[in-house]
């Protein structure tokens, strides 16, 4: 099959999918709240449920709607034009970027990290926290010189705590050891 | 009249208040670049500096502080994706294209000429206009607020860029998750499930910063293209035709801004989001919008400082604040024994002349002091992205946590920056959900008051003059262009399909079927193989 052929064939973008169905859950959750907070109370007045159930319609009927049109779409080929263009655009994407799973595994690793930086700040306290997030970042996930990731680190350190601790007097946490 | 602005120049151009003026606007753009820190925060915690001072002195330099922060936030939104403050929303979608463009000297510099052009607006229509603006502001019940409420959020029209379906979820998704915690109205924990952490909400700001800060910077991370910005030096430096072809856009957001900002409650970040939806629906150059116009960020920029200006309408003539800055302003006024309100124009003239007249003066050293140095903050995106992104990320989660000093905020932050990535993947428009998160309380707080004062009948939104008018106009302007273009491009498609390439006949070059890039003009040349 040809490359601008097989471009033509109808594509499912299951992530996309996942996404509507969590969109369509999520908004069936609210409506469902929404309605048991009250829409309207004793009195006939604008009751705690009204936004949510309001929010959750709008989030159930856009997701539906959108969910058509986009099936609808898929379901058609798709023109040599547009089968051409998504092809140039996916070389010229492909000439700098990662493969697909240096892109996972990239996303996953500062992902990680920043977690880590999350449950970390309980013991250590913030500063410290995301100073060693910044070390961690720039040495083995980026691969640049140890050296010049502790220069980062510290210059970060340096500016946080005088900028948020010092002058703007934010009680930046200390985590459970009470360092800094 | 004259006299009223030449004691207020005498009363802002002495030297301490100069000084304190010029302090309060680099501090105030400093405290507004890092995200998390918005207007409200800077002048909260920089407050106490004025407490020894004159209160005339002290207010010019509050004063300073606001509209200073503002622009530091325009600075986070076009350089890092992250806007300082909600009112910056508006600004990320075109400023951070432009800088990726390796414009953001450009967007800079039209921020600050838009701010500065909107502050003379504002000042000679506070000049002309206060005392019967803030009448009429009174009467803007609760119909006519909720018609306002709706019209911003009929904004979401231009927000959502081509796919409106995707655009109505994600607006739907922000009204839910502004619904999270105890209620304004009622005494009603909503959607807490029982965690102590969500009764007090989910703050817009943290949601923000991880959607756009953290979400941007995992999707670049992912991409692993990155490559520092390299930008010519006149690319850099805005040009006398990108001013010429923003001056609609800068009239037009003054205006608009200047008129919602006199409306108790609704704060500048209303007026940014409205003027840049409004001005999408009517610019020449709405085929760039959201991909780099510099109209969108003219457009954003001066609402968002000329309703600034205009907030101290409500807060000095009526003492009611005209968004949250604004009240904690108010704050100040009554620790220093000043008693705003209507006597307050005749009492102290050169107190109220003085901060109105600064309001000029603090426009002007904003811009002396930014104009030339657009360029110089634009180089931060020459900095090698391995650095950039994790110093992108300790400030953003500093910040997140500095909103509220909790530490829940990075659980948030988190959640909210692994959404923001996947939504941006599948392009999911993410301003809607900010959108959404800011209006939300607004539109609820609208709705009670208008359910109470009509005894629980909506309606009365469609029987209030004033109300139908303002839904009126916001129908007229924001659904009207889209139907119509919608309408076009229909017709377009219809014809597409009866005329001659219906039947697989021969492409034609020419307008609306030139080749945009190499690939597909090969791909259009080989034709199917």
């Amino acid at each position: 099959m040809s490359e601008v052929a097989a471009a033509q064939a109808p594509k499912v973008d299951i992530g996309a999918w996942v996404i509507r169905v969590v969109f369509l859950a999520v908004g069936l959750i609210v409506l469902y709240f929404g309605h048991n907070y009250k829409i309207r109370d004793e009195n006939g007045l604008v009751g705690p449920g009204m936004m949510p159930f309001f929010a959750g319609l709008v989030m159930v009927v856009a997701t539906l709607l959108e969910g058509i049109v986009e099936f609808r779409r898929q379901r058609q080929p798709v023109s040599p034009q547009d089968a051409g263009n998504a092809i140039a655009d996916a070389d010229a994407l492909a000439a700098n970027a990662r493969t697909p799973t240096e892109t996972r595994r990239a996303v996953l690793i500062v992902f990680g990290v920043i977690l880590a930086t999350v449950l970390l700040t309980q013991l250590i306290g913030l500063l410290l926290a995301l100073t060693v997030m910044v070390f961690v970042l720039v040495w083995p996930v980026e691969h640049k010189p140890w050296w010049s990731a502790a220069i980062a680190a510290l210059l970060a350190f340096i500016l946080g705590f005088v900028v948020f601790g010092l002058v703007l007097g934010v009680p930046l946490p200390t985590g459970l050891l009470g360092l800094v | 009249m004259l006299e009223n602005i030449l004691l207020g120049f005498s009363t802002s151009l002495t030297p301490e208040n100069l000084l304190w003026c010029f302090i309060g606007v680099a501090l105030g753009t400093v405290i507004g670049m890092l995200p998390g820190l918005g207007a409200t925060t800077g002048v909260a915690i920089l407050l106490p500096l004025t407490l020894s001072m004159e209160p005339v002195t002290a207010l010019i330099m509050l004063a300073g502080i606001y509209y200073g922060c503002q622009y530091g936030g325009t600075i986070a939104a076009v350089l890092i994706a992250t806007p300082g403050d909600a009112n910056a929303v508006a600004t990320v979608i075109d400023g951070y294209a432009l800088a990726r463009q390796g414009k953001a000297g450009k967007a800079l510099a039209i921020a600050a000429i838009g701010s500065f052009v909107a502050a003379i607006i504002s000042l000679i229509l506070l000049v002309l206009v206060a005392a019967p603006i803030a009448s009429f502001a009174l009467r803007f019940g609760p119909a006519e607020m909720l018609a306002i409420m709706i019209m911003g959020m009929l904004t979401i029209i231009s927000f959502s860029g081509d796919n409106l379906g995707k655009g109505l979820m994600m607006a739907g998704l922000g009204l839910a998750l502004s619904t999270v915690g105890m209620s304004s109205g009622f005494a009603k924990a909503r959607f807490t499930f029982g965690n102590v952490q969500l009764l007090g909400g989910i703050d817009f700001v943290v949601v923000m910063i991880g959607v756009f800060a953290v979400g941007e910077v995992i999707s670049q991370v992912g991409t692993g293209g990155v490559q520092p910005i390299r930008t010519r030096m006149r690319d850099m430096v805005i040009r006398r035709q990108d001013i010429a072809e923003s001056v609609p856009a800068i009239l037009r957001g003054s205006t608009i801004g200047f008129r919602l900002g006199t409306l108790p409650g609704a704060g500048s970040t209303l007026a940014a989001l409205v003027s840049y939806g409004m001005e999408k629906q009517v610019s020449p150059h709405r085929k760039l919008f959201g991909k780099g116009a510099i109209q969108g960020v003219a457009a954003a920029e001066s609402a968002n400082n000329a309703a600034a200006n205009a907030n101290f309408i409500p807060t000095l003539a009526l003492g009611v604040p005209g968004g949250t800055t604004t009240a904690v302003l108010l704050g100040a006024f009554v620790m220093y024994g000043i008693q705003p309100g209507p006597l307050l124009f005749q009492n102290q003239p050169a107190l109220v002349w003085g901060l109105l007249t600064s309001f000029f003066i603090g426009n002007v050293i904003l811009l002396a002091l930014n104009l030339p140095l657009a360029p110089v903050f634009a180089q931060a995106l020459r900095l090698n992205y391995s650095y950039l992104y994790p110093a992108i990320l300790f400030f953003s989660m500093i910040g997140a946590f500095a909103v509220e000093n909790n530490i829940f905020a990075l659980t948030v932050l988190f959640v909210a920056g692994v959404a923001g990535y996947f939504l941006k993947k599948y392009d999911f428009p993410t301003a809607p959900l900010i959108l959404g998160l800011v209006l939300g309380p607004m539109v609820e707080k609208a709705l009670v008051q208008t359910s109470s004062y009509a005894n629980g009948d909506l309606s009365v939104i469609f029987t209030e003059p004033l109300a139908l008018t303002i839904l009126g106009i916001a129908v007229v302007i924001m659904l009207v262009p889209a139907l119509m273009r919608r309408f076009s491009q229909v017709r377009q498609e219809n014809l597409s399909t009866t005329g001659p390439l219906a039947d697989g006949g021969e492409q034609i070059d020419g307008p609306g079927f030139e080749s945009t890039t190499p690939g597909q003009a090969a791909s259009l040349r080989n034709g199917p193989q």
